[in-house]
């Protein structure tokens, strides 16, 4: 017990204590833009990036419970998938957001990789992503879960891609910074679920979802330019 | 001295003297989404309403400034500035060709000299972005001499975060008076502040101000860390 407390249970603790720090952190920060800024589009960013942090600080707590307590019947592997789906879903949202955001920065308005024909069939993808992913569990369609994440890669791919382009058209640093981390995000966390599938301890796991977690953070640190107050000021 | 209101209230109150002093040129700097615009919105529709001759000057379609402006509950259909702007207004706006931009805006002072004027330029960040600076400053400078040649005022807004601060000091440089809406880190809390960092007429001012801009109006107070 005292060998599984040291290997398994503290750096568990400490890694979800981390993760939840730097995701709550980020869930205050977009508020603190979404209450402070004026305009529609970059005010539904700031508010799915708080939505986002929630759900990452809720799932990732209770991937890490569960490594501490495998035999719980909530640490089934049922009840992970279905926690799991939701910032799947909430991710494909934010890159909805942030392209719309790319499009607003541009003096122009101009259209990146026809983003704002296609932005409804991938508003579609996110419902239909939803639906075939939880009906595994309503119609016991084992198949669909497939589909939906046959559905998803092609899509995310699609949206970082719009995102990454529209960043060469805007000069705006911060929101290239944000975009930076935002990159750096889905790779820690696409790293985090291939991880999740070797023969290695999870703890690993838990260690890519706080770098998850941190990238978050910096995207939320990057919403806006801010400046610094001093003492005097 | 005239003056002529910001089209918010509370605004005009902490501006030192109830609005941007008459024959002057007032930039607006904050970073995208924080209510730069919603301040060039209010002032072009509180000139109108006061039948001041009023020209909004835009890279963007007409359209897409009025689904702007209406969600902030501003009432487009009764009054309309003269639209220089990408695409559907009367004159056409292209951020490539400072001259005749430039022109479209002299002649139209000139053609309403008789009446108080409003000019907004939203935004001047294009204009730096394809032109050298060296010709912005030219063209602004020009401008704000014309300006004041007439009964008119001039309201910019420049996109913190797009150009290097030399370039934003010297533009705040050229004109009368420059409002910076922005956040500011303290501690760990990230707080929106408007700050009045110089205004012609207006004692010099050094606090801060909590801002939030609404349908309903623009809320000011000082802030007190």
């Amino acid at each position: 017990m005292s060998s599984d407390l040291v290997v398994t249970v503290l750096p568990t603790l400490v890694l979800i204590g981390l993760t939840d720090v730097f995701s709550l952190y980020a869930v205050y920060l977009s508020i603190s833009v979404w209450r402070g800024l004026v305009v529609p589009v970059y005010r539904s960013r700031a508010l799915w990036m708080a939505l986002l942090g929630v759900f990452a600080a809720i799932v990732f707590t209770y991937e890490g419970l569960a490594i501490i307590v495998p035999s719980s019947p909530l640490a089934s592997v049922e009840v992970r998938e279905i926690l799991f789906a939701i910032p799947l879903g909430v991710i494909l949202v934010l890159i909805n957001r942030t392209a719309n955001t790319v499009i607003k920065l541009d003096y122009l308005r101009r259209d990146v990789l026809f983003w704002k024909e296609l932005r409804f069939v991938f508003g579609a993808v996110v419902v239909l992503f939803y639906i075939l992913f939880y009906s595994r569990y309503v119609y016991f369609l084992p198949d669909a879960q497939g589909f939906a994440l046959a559905l998803y890669f092609p899509a995310l791919v699609y949206g970082a891609i719009v995102i990454a382009k529209g960043t060469t058209v805007t000069r705006d640093t911060t929101f290239r910074s944000h975009v930076k981390w935002f990159g750096y995000l889905l790779a820690a966390f696409i790293a985090g679920n291939v991880i999740y599938f070797l023969p290695i301890s999870l703890v690993i796991d838990l260690v890519f979802f706080a770098l998850t977690s941190f990238c978050f953070y910096k995207m939320a640190r990057f919403l806006v330019p801010a400046g610094r107050l001093s003492a005097s000021q | 001295m005239r003056l002529a209101s910001s089209g918010f209230d509370s605004l005009d109150q902490v501006l030192g003297h109830d609005g941007y002093p008459d024959r002057a040129a007032v930039l607006a700097i904050g970073p995208p989404g924080i209510g730069k615009e919603a301040l060039g919105y209010k002032f072009i529709y509180a000139g109108l309403t006061g039948n001041d001759f009023c020209l909004y000057a835009t890279a963007l379609s007409v359209r897409d400034v009025l689904q702007d402006v209406q969600a902030f509950g501003i009432d487009t259909t009764q009054k309309v500035p003269l639209w220089l702007a990408g695409s559907g207004g009367q004159l056409r706006y292209d951020p490539n060709d400072l001259a005749s931009l430039s022109f479209s805006i002299k002649e139209a002072l000139k053609k309403n000299s008789g009446r108080r004027t409003r000019v907004v330029i939203d935004s001047l960040s294009p204009l730096l972005m394809l032109n050298p600076p060296e010709t912005v400053y030219k063209f602004l400078g020009q401008l704000i001499a014309e300006v004041k040649n007439y009964d008119a005022v001039l309201f910019g807004t420049l996109e913190e975060g797009m150009h290097q601060p030399q370039v934003l000091a010297a533009m705040q440089q050229l004109v009368d008076g420059v409002i910076e809406l922005r956040f500011y880190e303290e501690g760990l809390r990230l707080v929106p502040l408007m700050r009045i960092k110089k205004m012609r007429g207006a004692i010099p001012e050094t606090g801060y101000y909590r801002f939030a801009i609404s349908r309903s109006g623009m809320e000011v107070s000082a802030y007190v860390k």
